[in-house]
C-alpha cells in the first residue's frame, strides 16, 4: 500500500505556495531500495504525451521502515505551467510517488494556477484569422 | 498502489534524440548509395555520351567478340567480351569497351550486340583524341535502362525525406528536447526542507528559462513574422528544382520508359501522375509565393513582447510599400493550442484557436498605413506555454485582403506570461 495524501485534503494551489503532505506505506515488497517522490506535470489530450518531472526525491529505506511508514513532505509551488483544460490539451500537476526498482507507483492530481482552479478553454474560434489559410496556419506552427 | 508504469517514466517512450539521429543516418545513407548510383549509372555514361560527340572516329578491327554468361541467384545475364584494335595517328591501340555502360544485359541484346560485331569484322568506333585508349564501340549507351535512372532516383528521394525528417525534426521530437524545454516552462521550483535529511531533493539544472525569456521580452518590441515570405519561396524553389529535376530525368533519357509506348508506357504514365502533380504544385506555390514576396510589408510592434494574463499593452502597426492595393485589413490577437501527435507513420499537428481579440478592421485606405489601439488579455486564459507535443501560442495575426493577388496573412508570436499572485497565502 503507498497513499499520498495532502494538508487538509487540499488539491488546489497558486505559484508561491507550498505543497504540504505526506506519504504512507506499508508491506513494501522486500527488494524495495526506495521512494521516489515525484512533483510533475503531464499533459492529455488530442497531442502525444509531454512530461515533466520538476522536483523529484529519494526516500531511502531500511528493512523496517519496509513493513510500514511515513513520511511528510513539502514543494514550493512553481510558477508555471498553470493546469488547464481544453479541446485538444489538458495539462495536469501531480505528485507521484514511486517504489523503486520496481517502479510500482500512485499518483494524485492537483491544480496549479493564479486562481488556485485549472483553467477551462472551451472557447471556440471557427472565424480566426489564421483559420482562414489552413497552409500558413500549420506552416506557421 | 498503482501498478502500472509512473506517468513520470513515460516521457522517456517517447521518439528519442537517438532515434531522430538513426532515422537521420539511415536516410542519409539511402540518399548517398542512392545518389551515387544515380552518378555511376546514369550522369556519368550521360555526360561522357556528351563529351564522346565531338571525338574522332578509326576504322576497328573486332579481334574477339565472346559471349560471357553471369549466373545470379534469380537469373542469367550476358555479356559480351571484346577486343579490338584501330589506329590513330599513326599507332596502334587497342580497345575492349563496347559502350560507357558497364554490366551485362538479357540474351536477346547480347546477341544483338554479337551480331552487329562479329570477330574478324571492322567498324567504327570513337576514341579520346587525348587518350586513345579510352575508346568504345558504341557511344549512344544502348544498354542504359530507365531502371537505372529509376530506381537510384527514388533511393535519393526516399533518402533525402528521411534525412530531413530525421534531421530538422520535421513533427519529430526529442526527449532531450523536451526535457530541457519543459524545464524551462517549470520555473524554479523548490523542493523545502520538511524532508528529511536522507531525501535528497534533486532540483539541481531546472533552469529558469522561461522566466528569462519573459524578463528579455518585456520590453517595447517589435516583432518578426514567424514564416518569412523569401524563406519559403527558397524552399519551395529548393524542394521543387530537386523534385522536378529527378522526374525530368524520366523523360529525357532516350531509351526512358515512355519511348517504347504500348500498355507499360501507359500504366507508367499513369503511376507517375501523383508525382507529377506534386510538381506542379510546387512550382505554383513557388510562383504564389514570388508574387507574393511583392505584398506591402507589415511590421508590428508591441508596447511589450511579454504581457501578464489580465495585462494590458499597445499593438502598433505599419504597412509599408503599396499599402493601397489593400482593401481590407484585419488584425487580431489569437491564442491557439496546438497538439502534435502520431498516426500510422505520419505525424500529424491539430490547431486550435481558443482566444480571438479583434485589434482593428480596416477598410478605409487612408488608415491602414499604420495605427495601433490598446488590447487586455483576459486573466483567466492560459499563457504562453511550449512543450514538445503540446504548445500554447499567442500571436498577433494580420490578414490583408488584395484583389488579383495573394492576401497577405502573416503571424507575429509574442509571449503572454503567467499572472503571478502576490498575496500568495504560504501555508
Amino acid at each position: 500500500m503507498l497513499k499520498i495524501t495532502f494538508e487538509n485534503d487540499r488539491r488546489t494551489y497558486i505559484p508561491g505556495e507550498k505543497i504540504v503532505g505526506q506519504v504512507a506505506w506499508d508491506a513494501l515488497p522486500s527488494r524495495t531500495d526506495a521512494l521516489e517522490l515525484r512533483l510533475i506535470w503531464f499533459t492529455r489530450g488530442k497531442g502525444d504525451r509531454d512530461v515533466d518531472i520538476v522536483a523529484d526525491s529519494k526516500i531511502g529505506l531500511t528493512d523496517q521502515d519496509l513493513v510500514k511508514g511515513v513520511r511528510p513532505f513539502e514543494f514550493a509551488v512553481p510558477n508555471r505551467p498553470f493546469s488547464f483544460s481544453g479541446a485538444l490539451i489538458e495539462l495536469t500537476w501531480a505528485v507521484e510517488a514511486v517504489v523503486l526498482p520496481d517502479r510500482d507507483s500512485t499518483i494524485e492530481n492537483i491544480a496549479i494556477s493564479s486562481s488556485g482552479e485549472s483553467i477551462v478553454l472551451d472557447k471556440k474560434y471557427e472565424d480566426a484569422l489564421s483559420s482562414r489559410f489552413v497552409f500558413r496556419t500549420k506552416a506557421g506552427k | 498502489m498503482n501498478k502500472q508504469e509512473p506517468i513520470s517514466d513515460q516521457a522517456n517512450k517517447n521518439v528519442t534524440g537517438c532515434a531522430r539521429f538513426l532515422f537521420a543516418g539511415i536516410g542519409l545513407l539511402f540518399a548517398l548509395i542512392g545518389f551515387g548510383m544515380l552518378v555511376y549509372m546514369a550522369i556519368i555514361p550521360a555526360y561522357r555520351k556528351y563529351v564522346s560527340k565531338s571525338w574522332p572516329t578509326a576504322d576497328c578491327r573486332i579481334n574477339r567478340a565472346e559471349m560471357v554468361e553471369h549466373h545470379g541467384d534469380d537469373s542469367t545475364t550476358y555479356s559480351i567480351d571484346f577486343s579490338y584494335t584501330f589506329e590513330a595517328d599513326g599507332d596502334e591501340y587497342s580497345g575492349s569497351r563496347f559502350s560507357f555502360v558497364d554490366g551485362s544485359t538479357n540474351r536477346a541484346k547480347a546477341k544483338k550486340q554479337l551480331k552487329a560485331f562479329p570477330p574478324g569484322s571492322v567498324r567504327k568506333c570513337f576514341y579520346n583524341p587525348k587518350d586513345p585508349y579510352d575508346c568504345v564501340l558504341d557511344r549512344t549507351n544502348p544498354d542504359q535502362s530507365w531502371i537505372s535512372i529509376f530506381v537510384p532516383s527514388v533511393f535519393t528521394m526516399v533518402g533525402s525525406i528521411f534525412f530531413f525528417v530525421g534531421a530538422f525534426g520535421l513533427g519529430m521530437n526529442t526527449n532531450s528536447a523536451s526535457l530541457r524545454r519543459a524545464k524551462a516552462e517549470s520555473g524554479s521550483p523548490v523542493l523545502t526542507s520538511s524532508f528529511s535529511d536522507s531525501m535528497i531533493a534533486d532540483i539541481e539544472g531546472y533552469a529558469t528559462i522561461a522566466d528569462e525569456q519573459d524578463a528579455e521580452w518585456a520590453a517595447p518590441r517589435k516583432l518578426k513574422p514567424v514564416q518569412s515570405r523569401l524563406k519559403t519561396f527558397i524552399g519551395l524553389v529548393f524542394f521543387g528544382v530537386f523534385w522536378n529535376g529527378i522526374l525530368s530525368i524520366f523523360f529525357f533519357v532516350p531509351e526512358g520508359p515512355f519511348a517504347g509506348g504500348g500498355w507499360f508506357a501507359i500504366g507508367f504514365s499513369l503511376f507517375m501522375i501523383p508525382f507529377l502533380l506534386v510538381g506542379l504544385a510546387l512550382i505554383v506555390g513557388a510562383i504564389y509565393f514570388f508574387v507574393a514576396m511583392f505584398n506591402p510589408t507589415v511590421e508590428i510592434a508591441l508596447s511589450t513582447g511579454a504581457v501578464p494574463l489580465g495585462g494590458q499593452f499597445d499593438v502598433a502597426w505599419e504597412i509599408g510599400g503599396k499599402f493601397e492595393r489593400i482593401k481590407n485589413l484585419e488584425i487580431a490577437v489569437e491564442a491557439i493550442q496546438s497538439a502534435t501527435y502520431q498516426r500510422g507513420t505520419d505525424t500529424v499537428t491539430d490547431v486550435e484557436v481558443f482566444e480571438l481579440l479583434p485589434v482593428a478592421s480596416i477598410v478605409d485606405p487612408t488608415q491602414i498605413a499604420f495605427g495601433s489601439t490598446s488590447v487586455t488579455i483576459p486573466a483567466n486564459t492560459m499563457h504562453s506555454f511550449e512543450a514538445p507535443r503540446n504548445e500554447i501560442k499567442w500571436k498577433v495575426v494580420v490578414h490583408g485582403k488584395i484583389p488579383w493577388a495573394p492576401d497577405i496573412i502573416e503571424d507575429f508570436e509574442f509571449r503572454v506570461t503567467p499572472k503571478l499572485n502576490t498575496s500568495s497565502n504560504p501555508n
